[in-house]
C-alpha cells in the first residue's frame, strides 16, 4: 500500500519526476562510468605486460618507453643498436628476448618487426601465450602474421597480399606497394595492443626499406624479392625488446646492468612499476574526476530535494487527507523518502544501462584509438559500494524535504 | 559516448603533460650534479630526503637493497673525520645491519642470511678496507671523481638477503628502517612478487609495501 501511495504520488506529478530522473540519470552515468573506464584501463594495462620482466630500449621517461613500445602511444625517442641487444639476449641471466622494431602500417595499425620468439615467449594476462586461430608464425621474409581485430575489421584471411605504409600516417601515399607481405596467420583475441598489430619479421622490416633513402623511395629499382631473399638482412637498430629472465630475484641487478652499460645509452624498466609510476601521475587527475562526477551527482540530488520540497506545497490538501485518514506525521516522512528512493533505482537502473550500450557504441572507437579494451560489464568493482552510496546520499538529500511533509502534518 | 572519450583525451594530454614535466627534472638534477662526467649514463640522480629501494621475491628467497645519499642517513656527505663523525657513521652502520630494526614481515617470517652495508664513501679507505673489495666501483665514483670540486655527493648502500619460511604468504614488509631514518622523507621501493610488479612511494607516516 505503502510503495502504491509513493508511485501513484509521483505519476501524478509525472513532469518534474521525468526531469529528477533524467538528472540523476546523467550523474549516475557518469559515477559508474568514470569508475568503470579507471579500472578497466588498469587492468587492461596490466594484463598486457604480465609476462614481461623488463623491458629495455633508448633512454627516456619509463613511462614513455613503456607506453610507446608495448601501447604505441607516442613515439619512440630514438632506437637501439642491434649489437647491444643480441649482447645482452645471450648474457647469462637472460632467458629470452623479443626484439621490437616500429615504424610502418597498415590502414592506421601499426607493423611490429620482431622474431619467432614475439610467438614463442610473449605472455599477457595470467601467463597466457599467444595462440593462432589459423595459419602458423612467419616464415618467408614477406609473411605476416594479423592480430585479430585487424583481420576481422580489414576482412583478410590467410593468402591475402598486404602493403604496408611507410610512417603512420593513416592515410599514408608512401607505400611499400612493390613488396606486399602475405598473411600466413592469424592470432586469437587476447585483449591486448597484440589484437591490433600486424607481426612480421625484422628481416621484412629490412627489406621493404632497402631501396629507400631518406624515407622516400628510389624509382626504378631493380632488385626482385628473389635477389634480397639471397642477402642476409640483419637489422642494424630495433625499437626496443622485451625480456624475459632466468631467475626473477635477479630483476634489479639486470635492470641496473643495463641501464650502465657503456656501449650505448640503454634504459632498462620494469613494466609494472612503470605502470604503478603513470597511475600515480594520474592519481591527481583521477581524483579530480571522480569528485567532478561527485560533484554532478550532488547537482543532482539538490535538484531531486528542490522538486520533492516545492511538491509539499502543492500536496497540502493531501496530507491533510493521509492525516485525517489516520496517518502519523512520520509517515509522511518516510512516504517522501521512499518516493526519492524510487525516483533514485530508477535513476540507477537508467544510468547502467546508458552506461551499457554507450560502452558496446564506443568500445571499437577506444580499441582501434588507445588500444584499450574495456569490458560492458560494469558490475564488476567497486560500483555496487557506489550505488550503495547512491542510495545513502538520496536519503539524506530526501530528509529536509521529508522532514518539512512531517512538519506540515503536525 | 562523446564525453568518455574526452575525458579520455583529456587525461592522456595531461599525462604526457606529467611526462615533460619529469623528465626535465631528471635532466635538471644531472646537469646540476654532473656537469664534468663524461662517461654516459652511469650517473644516479642524487636528491636529499629522497631514497631508492629495491624488492623482489622469487619463491622463499628475498632480497632487498637500500641506496641513499648519505645526508639522509648520518646528516654529512663527506669523509668522516673528527671522532663525532666516525661514530655517527659506525652508529649508521650498527642500525643498517640490525635487520630488526630495518624490517618487519607480514604474512611470513623470514630469516637475515646476507648483509652487506656499504658506507665507504663516509669512512677513510684504510679504516674500512673491508668493503672496498666488493664495491670497486663505488670508491672510483665517490673517491676519484669528486675530487676537488668542493661539492661532494656521496651515496650509501645496503644490500639484504633473506629466506623466508613461505615466500608465498608474505602479504607485506613495513620498513621501520623510516623510523630509523627520519631523513628519508620520501622512499620510493620497487617490487617484484611472483611475476607482479609495482612501485610504492613511502614515508614515514606510511611505511608498508603491499604486494598486490
Amino acid at each position: 500500500m505503502f510503495i502504491k501511495l509513493a508511485l501513484q504520488s509521483l505519476i501524478n506529478r509525472k513532469g518534474s519526476v521525468v526531469m529528477t530522473i533524467l538528472a540523476m540519470t546523467v550523474s549516475i552515468f557518469v559515477l559508474l562510468g568514470v569508475e568503470h573506464v579507471r579500472h578497466q584501463a588498469k587492468e587492461s594495462f596490466t594484463n598486457t605486460v604480465s609476462g614481461t620482466d623488463l623491458i629495455v630500449g633508448a633512454r627516456t621517461g619509463s613511462v614513455n618507453l613503456l607506453l610507446y613500445s608495448v601501447f604505441r602511444v607516442g613515439t619512440p625517442t630514438n632506437n637501439i643498436t642491434w649489437d647491444s641487444f643480441q649482447r645482452i639476449s645471450s648474457s647469462r641471466n637472460v632467458e629470452w628476448a623479443i626484439p621490437i622494431s616500429l615504424g610502418d602500417s597498415h590502414k592506421g595499425y601499426r607493423v611490429i618487426g620482431t622474431n619467432h620468439d614475439y610467438f614463442k615467449y610473449f605472455s599477457y594476462g595470467n601467463k597466457r601465450s599467444l595462440t593462432f586461430l589459423e595459419g602458423k608464425p612467419f616464415e618467408k621474409m614477406l609473411d605476416v602474421v594479423l592480430g585479430f581485430d585487424v583481420a576481422t575489421k580489414l576482412g583478410y584471411k590467410l593468402g591475402d597480399k598486404i602493403v604496408v605504409a611507410h610512417g603512420v600516417s593513416k592515410t599514408s601515399f608512401s607505400l611499400h606497394d612493390d613488396r606486399p607481405f602475405t598473411v600466413v596467420g592469424i592470432l586469437e583475441p587476447t585483449g591486448t595492443p597484440v589484437d591490433q598489430s600486424l607481426h612480421v619479421s625484422l628481416q621484412g622490416i629490412e627489406a621493404i626499406h632497402i631501396d629507400w633513402k631518406q624515407g622516400v623511395k628510389i624509382r626504378g629499382s631493380t632488385l626482385t624479392i628473389e635477389q634480397i631473399e639471397k642477402m642476409t638482412l640483419e637489422p642494424k637498430t630495433i625499437t626496443a625488446f622485451m625480456v624475459g629472465l632466468k631467475s626473477r630475484i635477479a630483476t634489479f641487478r639486470v635492470q641496473r646492468a643495463i641501464n650502465n652499460y657503456n656501449k650505448e645509452p640503454l634504459m632498462a624498466i620494469l613494466p609494472g612499476v612503470a605502470l604503478s609510476e603513470l597511475w600515480q601521475m594520474m592519481g591527481i587527475l583521477e581524483n579530480t574526476l571522480r569528485l567532478v562526477s561527485a560533484l554532478v551527482l550532488v547537482a543532482a540530488l539538490l535538484g531531486l530535494s528542490a522538486m520533492l520540497l516545492a511538491s509539499i506545497r502543492e500536496r497540502q490538501q493531501e496530507i491533510r487527507l493521509l492525516r485525517v485518514v489516520g496517518a502519523p506525521p512520520f509517515f509522511l516522512f518516510l512516504l517522501i523518502e521512499l518516493e526519492a528512493i524510487l525516483i533514485s533505482l530508477t535513476s540507477i537502473f537508467l544510468g547502467a544501462i546508458m552506461l551499457y550500450f554507450c560502452l558496446e557504441l564506443v568500445r571499437d572507437l577506444l580499441i582501434s584509438h588507445f588500444g584499450l579494451h574495456i569490458t560492458s560489464n560494469i558490475f564488476s568493482n567497486s560500483s555496487p559500494i557506489f550505488l550503495i552510496f547512491v542510495i545513502f546520499a538520496t536519503l539524506l538529500a530526501a530528509a529536509v524535504p521529508s522532514f518539512t511533509a512531517y512538519k506540515s502534518g503536525k | 559516448m562523446r564525453i568518455i572519450t574526452l575525458l579520455f583525451s583529456f587525461s592522456l594530454l595531461i599525462c604526457s603533460y606529467c611526462f615533460a614535466g619529469s623528465h626535465e627534472h631528471d635532466e635538471h638534477h644531472h646537469d646540476e650534479h654532473h656537469d664534468d662526467e663524461e662517461k654516459h649514463g652511469t650517473q644516479d640522480a642524487h636528491l636529499h630526503g629522497y631514497a631508492e629501494a629495491n624488492v623482489v621475491i622469487d619463491g622463499n628467497s628475498l632480497e632487498f637493497n637500500l641506496d641513499s645519499p648519505s645526508a639522509n642517513i648520518v646528516g654529512f656527505e663527506y669523509e668522516a673525520s673528527t671522532q663525532s663523525e666516525i661514530d655517527t657513521v659506525k652508529a649508521a652502520e650498527k642500525t643498517l645491519k640490525n635487520t630488526k630494526k630495518m624490517f618487519s614481515f607480514k604474512g611470513t617470517s623470514c630469516q637475515a642470511k646476507k648483509v652487506l652495508v656499504d658506507v665507504s664513501a663516509l669512512l677513510d679507505k684504510k679504516t674500512d678496507a673491508a668493503h672496498n673489495t666488493e664495491h670497486d666501483h663505488h670508491d672510483e665514483h665517490h673517491h676519484d671523481e669528486h675530487g676537488d670540486d668542493g661539492e661532494v655527493h656521496s651515496d650509501v648502500e645496503a644490500n639484504y638477503q633473506f629466506v623466508c619460511k613461505d615466500g608465498s604468504k608474505l602479504k607485506s614488509i613495513a620498513l621501520v628502517l623510516l623510523n630509523s631514518f627520519p631523513a628519508i622523507e620520501t622512499l620510493k621501493v620497487d617490487w617484484v612478487k611472483d611475476g607482479k610488479q609495482g612501485s610504492v612511494k613511502l614515508s614515514g607516516k606510511s611505511n608498508e609495501v603491499e604486494f598486490k
